[in-house]
């Protein structure tokens, strides 16, 4: 049970990192492949704040949701001047950049490689009390994300995407509207790196490498673009399928290269049958 | 005659690019509550004029005044906020968007699209919401469009994608507005439309328009004035009238169009 709590927790702090992921690839058209970074950034100042200075838990996730904002728009601006597959690669590199950050230069308890030793408060101390939490606040993060997108902004955000000299031919910055989405979706992934800590109890800087930006890509990909379901569904659907390959009685040796071709298969069949996702409103080509 | 310090006033214009020079010295006045067309053949910069005016290009020479003030260095979105809004030639319309939302994000001010505002309750946010809708709702109406306000543009046949461009400009609420072809590739029984809103927004409303259009007959329909942009600078400009029995006009270019 408490292993399925675990999951559980796990499929929320997804959900909302595909959140985020899908604001800015979605809703912006902004193909954001670094957002490692900032779900390492939250992570890192969560953690460091809560071990090192004794900062509640909870103040903690709003100073990472806070620096994973900053952090985000700070690391866009000078990708402004690049668009499509440039952009894209220049996001690429953020990846290799906090990876180096994260494993010269950020802090880490003696005898480990990352940070452990959290001091976590009540609601996220036990296994259920910590899957409820981190549900009410997914829930929360799919209000937020939901007004967001419904939104006259969210609309000028879709606009964006798809005709930015328009935008601007009717008085609207599209660059402004880039940076703000690019700002919510850094401090919701940062939200969720602070999550992912207290998930895990342990974090080091191999969690947060081009790995996890190619799996957020993948989740908000099945699940599908522009969609705040496809967020859920990517997700929760592919940690579930992920995670039920071990009950298959495979052999230990064998269970991790079925997985990742199973996992492989999947990708194919939704990129050649179902290019938008399972219930996306937009693909990758568009 | 109206003073130059009224509406968008083009002053000795000059453009190239690179070593083809587009025109040169083009003078223009676009004045409040009248229609100015710019006609001429393809290549003669007529979308060059709308593209400097909008910032997109910088002119190698010239100015570009609004109101007796400059526009120098203004950037594109900005142009709007100074009351001047363009459409495209080729409609650039948002694809996956509804007609009605094509129309409701051309509309100025909207608090919704801040994010101070969007999740401060009692920000009368939804209110201002619903209101927009009713005005977009009505604008589409005007053109027939009604019916298509929910299904995406880029499923509306390309007549109405035009009209539908023409009613995002008139959204926005400038006052000078710069119409890029509004009338090609419209079905014929559209056109009247076309002319009429057109009219209605100079004559009713005051604005100014600037009209590049290759119509002649919605040249005549609705320009108080025309310009004629050929060979590098301007040919014949004065009343629509003046300017579409001018010999040099109807040799140089209206006889090539009727030809044809």
């Amino acid at each position: 049970m408490e292993h399925l709590l675990y999951i559980g927790s796990l499929m929320c702090v997804w959900i909302i990192v595909s959140l985020a992921v899908n604001l800015v690839i979605g809703y912006a058209g902004m193909m954001a492949m670094g957002h490692a970074a900032y779900l390492g950034v939250g992570a890192y100042t969560a953690a460091s704040l809560n071990i090192f200075l004794g900062v509640d838990y909870f103040s903690a996730m709003v100073i990472a949701a806070l620096s994973g904002a900053v952090v985000a728009v700070l690391t866009l601006l000078p990708l402004l001047r690049l668009s499509g597959f440039y952009f894209a690669l220049a996001t690429l590199g953020l990846n290799f950049v906090f990876f180096d950050l994260f494993h010269n230069l950020a802090p880490r308890v003696e005898g480990s490689e990352g940070l452990h030793g959290l001091k976590l408060p009540a609601l996220l101390t036990t296994a259920d009390t910590r899957f409820m939490t981190t549900l009410v606040i997914t829930a929360a993060c799919i209000l937020v994300a939901t007004h967001l997108v419904g939104s006259p902004f969210g609309r000028l955000l879709r606009a964006t995407r798809d005709r930015p000299e328009a935008v601007s031919a009717v008085g609207k910055n599209p660059t402004t509207c880039q940076v703000v989405v690019w700002g919510v979706s850094g401090a919701l992934t940062g939200l969720a790196g602070a999550l992912y800590a207290a998930t895990l109890f342990y974090i080091d800087p191999t969690l947060f490498t081009l790995n996890a930006s190619i799996l957020m890509l993948v989740f908000v990909g099945v699940g599908g673009l522009a969609s705040i379901a496809g967020s859920i569904l990517g997700p929760v659907l592919l940690i579930a399928f992920t995670e039920s390959l071990r009950f298959i009685g495979l052999p230990s040796q064998l269970l991790g290269p079925v997985q990742q071709g199973l996992y492989g298969a999947l990708l194919i069949g939704l990129m050649i049958f179902r290019r938008q996702g399972l219930v996306g409103k937009h693909d990758f080509h568009e | 005659m109206t003073s130059t310090s009224n509406g968008l006033y083009l002053d000795g214009l000059a453009m190239r690019f690179g070593g083809v020079q587009v025109f040169d010295n083009v003078t223009m006045h676009i004045p409040p509550a009248q229609v100015t067309a710019c006609i001429g053949p393809n290549g003669a910069g007529k979308t060059t004029l709308i593209n400097i005016v909008c910032g997109v290009f910088k002119a190698h020479s010239g100015r570009v005044n609004l109101d007796g003030e400059s526009l120098a260095g203004i950037r594109s979105h900005q142009t709007v906020r100074r009351g001047i809004a363009r459409t495209f030639q080729d409609v650039r319309i948002f694809p996956y968007l509804s007609a009605l939302e094509n129309v409701l994000v051309a509309m100025p001010n909207q608090r919704g699209e801040k994010l101070r505002h969007l999740f401060r309750p009692g920000s009368g946010v939804s209110a201002e919401a619903r209101r927009h809708r009713d005005e977009a709702g009505a604008l589409l109406d005007t053109m027939a469009l009604g019916g298509a306000a929910d299904r995406p543009a880029c499923e509306l046949p390309f007549g109405q994608q035009k009209l539908l461009s023409l009613l995002r400009v008139v959204a926005t609420g400038a006052r000078i507005l710069l119409l890029d072809e509004p009338a090609s590739g419209v079905e014929t029984e559209m056109i009247a439309r076309v002319t009429a809103l057109i009219s209605r927004l100079a004559r009713m409303e005051g604005r100014a328009a600037l009209l590049v259009e290759h119509n002649v007959e919605v040249v005549r329909e609705v320009a108080d004035q025309v310009v004629v942009l050929q060979g590098g600078g301007i040919l014949a400009s004065g009343s629509c009238e003046q300017v579409l029995r001018d010999e040099r006009v109807i040799t140089e270019y209206l006889g090539r169009i009727y030809d044809a």
